[in-house]
């Protein structure tokens, strides 16, 4: 058997495995009648549905020409996702400041070409701007340095 | 009438006042920016700026959000004809014609004729919503749990059918985003759903977290993947002012325009997206000379930029009226009402009738302020394409985070951006497209609600649906729907139309 479009091959396996996941969590929430649904009813048939289709387009992908899978861009994607966990592990004991400054140098590793002079004047500019801007106009609850 | 112009009058007196003639102004000029700039779009952008509106008052945060909407519609059509890159896929269809008529020396003209268009066309629009406004709102009062139920329904089926690429694919964004929107607390017991035992997530996925990862972080993967390659029209712009011959070949264009696109853009499911399309369409069929269209013809800018523009001031008439959302962008604009404390529906209009009205005076008046801002400033937005990509990335990625920060003061839900930013990664890189997810988010949980109401209305009979009137004509709407997307013909022609977005 021959794949003929493994975009949906890939896709329709990721929309099965969220199924499975969802089922997993809903776990015995009370299914109910349908002229009084429990919690469990609207979630369910969901999960149910996402899974039918996830089947239909990876039979799909057997029977139908399609895309082939594009190469994902972990070189960029990395740092990029890395950055964001940074900051938001960060942001809470090291504040707004140094959790930005965090956010811009892990980003750097994901850009495609690398100034360090350039990217030191801009996140400074960008972060005096954040600060100006949530935490002395909006008056946001930040914090915006490290609590002692 | 009379009172159409007395609520007009209360509109503007209410969207009149300084600080909200400001706001107007910098949702207006902070939309043209992100219209501007490729790779991040009104969703992101509203989503990313929601938090700055907590501290605003409810009519003052609506009228910079729309502001930034039809801003960017604005925005990307100036890059449209620039720099033959549509800085939003509304602008597609004008990089036709209008990126020819600047290689003629005629971006001036071009620039002109897609503002005054867009401001006619906004002028009507506006006067549309303020004239059906109303009917459609009391109306809508007679709905009961099954007609909302249909609508939603009928409202996601569009979705489907106007998304590009795989209709199988589309479906799957749907059934995925509604079962997102059953994660969190039931409705009737409270208990958690779904909640992975992540408390963050006990009341439901914040739908901010959920647009900023699918729309802004993904798309800066994308584009930091594209090699950046941006020809500028060097020379400078002289001649802003079209000729008395450009006038008169655009008026029956931008007429057209206007109707088409108030049409589509009430339409459930995003039919704002497809005005441009019909409208330039239209031109080139009802043309004696076709064979101008796609080297610089005028008539393909006036038509497809006013229809764009009145789709994008009509689809505000579904979420004003019936609380119900036709695209992603509405459902954005659901969110930053229920943060504000005010549940979209047809009683807005009367219970806060300042609000309903302010809103759609500021509309008119920022569609004002965009043709006065934007055609002097084509020069800055020029100059601000310059600025490279790799320094662009790691401020929205920044202001991405503090956004989303700033909504609980939760650190995890930072983190949860990263996770739908690589999901939305995927979903792009697999041909799914996340806007129907985005909107079904937001129907989920509206949809069981009537659901359930309906079935105990009912005794758990599914006649219901059919037997009352209204709820059944929606019903067969979304059937209609369906059947027009699977028949060959059709399917065909639709793929040629997402394929010249592509």
């Amino acid at each position: 058997m021959r794949v003929r479009s493994p975009q949906d091959l890939v896709g329709g396996i990721a929309l099965i495995a969220l199924a499975a996941l969802a089922f997993s969590q809903i776990g015995d929430l009370r299914f109910g009648t349908a002229s009084r649904m429990g919690p469990g009813y609207f979630p369910t048939v969901l999960a149910g549905l996402t899974g039918l289709v996830g089947l239909v387009l990876a039979a799909r992908s057997l029977v139908l020409d399609g895309h082939g899978l594009e190469s994902l861009n972990l070189r960029h994607g990395l740092p990029l996702l890395a950055a964001i966990l940074v900051f938001g592990l960060t942001i809470r004991p090291l504040g707004l400041v140094l959790a930005s400054a965090l956010l811009f140098l892990v980003s750097a590793f994901a850009s495609p070409e690398l100034k360090w002079r350039e990217t030191l004047v801009a996140s400074v500019l960008l972060i005096g701007l954040a600060v100006l801007l949530f935490v002395v106009l909006l008056d946001l609850p930040f914090p915006v340095w490290p609590r002692m | 009438m009379d009172s159409v112009f007395s609520n007009l009058a209360l509109g503007f007196s209410a969207a009149g006042t300084p600080t909200n003639l400001a706001l107007c102004f910098i949702g207006a000029l902070v939309g043209t920016l992100i219209g501007v700039l490729p790779g991040l779009g009104p969703i992101a952008t509203i989503a990313i700026l929601l938090p700055i509106t907590f501290s605003l008052d409810p009519l003052g945060a609506l009228i910079m959000l729309a502001g930034i909407y039809y801003g960017a519609q604005y925005g990307g059509s100036t890059t449209a004809i620039l720099v033959n890159m549509p800085g939003e896929t509304s602008s597609v269809v004008t990089t036709l014609d209008g990126h020819q008529m600047a290689r003629q020396g005629r971006a001036g003209p071009a620039l002109a004729i897609a503002a005054l268009g867009s401001f006619f066309a906004g002028t009507v629009a506006t006067f549309l919503v303020a004239l059906f406004g109303p009917i459609l709102a009391s109306f809508a009062q007679n709905f009961g749990p099954p007609e909302y139920f249909a609508l939603m329904l009928t409202g996601l089926i569009g979705a489907i059918v106007l998304a590009s690429g795989s209709v199988l694919k589309a479906v799957a964004m749907v059934i995925v985003g509604l079962l997102l929107g059953c994660v969190g607390s039931d409705i009737e017991t409270g208990e958690p759903r779904m909640t992975f035992g992540i408390p963050q997530i006990a009341e439901g996925i914040n739908f901010t977290t959920l647009a900023v990862g699918l729309f802004g972080v993904a798309e800066i993967l994308r584009n930091l993947e594209k090699t950046q390659d941006r020809t500028i029209l060097g020379a400078k712009i002289t001649g802003l002012m079209p000729t008395w011959a450009d006038i008169r070949q655009s008026v029956m264009p931008v007429l057209r325009g206007t109707g088409l696109g108030s049409i589509l853009g009430i339409l459930p499911g995003n039919g704002a997206v497809l005005a441009p399309y019909a409208s330039y369409t239209l031109e080139k069929k009802i043309s004696r000379t076709p064979q101008r269209f796609g080297k610089g013809a005028i008539e393909g800018v006036a038509g497809p930029e006013s229809a764009n523009n009145a789709g994008a001031q009509t689809s505000f008439i579904p979420l004003l009226t019936l609380g119900i959302p036709p695209n992603a962008v509405m459902a954005m604009m659901v969110g930053a009402m229920t943060i504000q404390g005010i549940v979209p529906g047809p009683t807005v209009m009367n219970e806060n009738p300042t609000l309903f009205w302010g809103m759609i005076a500021s509309m008119w008046i920022g569609n004002l302020m965009l043709v006065i801002i934007n055609l002097p400033l084509v020069g800055v937005w020029v100059r601000l394409l310059k600025v490279p990509y790799r320094i662009l990335f790691p401020a929205i990625l920044m202001f991405c985070c503090i956004g989303v920060y700033s909504i609980n003061s939760s650190g995890i839900e930072v983190m949860l951006v990263a996770l739908f930013g690589a999901i939305g990664y995927f979903l792009l890189k697999h041909g799914f497209e996340p806007a129907p997810l985005l909107l079904a988010f937001v129907l989920g949980p509206l949809m069981e609600e009537n659901l359930r109401r309906s079935f105990l209305i009912a005794r758990g009979d599914p006649m219901i649906f059919v037997n009352r009137p209204l709820s059944a004509f929606l019903l067969l709407v979304a059937v209609g729907l369906l059947i027009l997307v699977l028949l060959p013909a059709i399917r065909k022609r639709r793929e040629e139309v997402f394929h010249e977005e592509e």
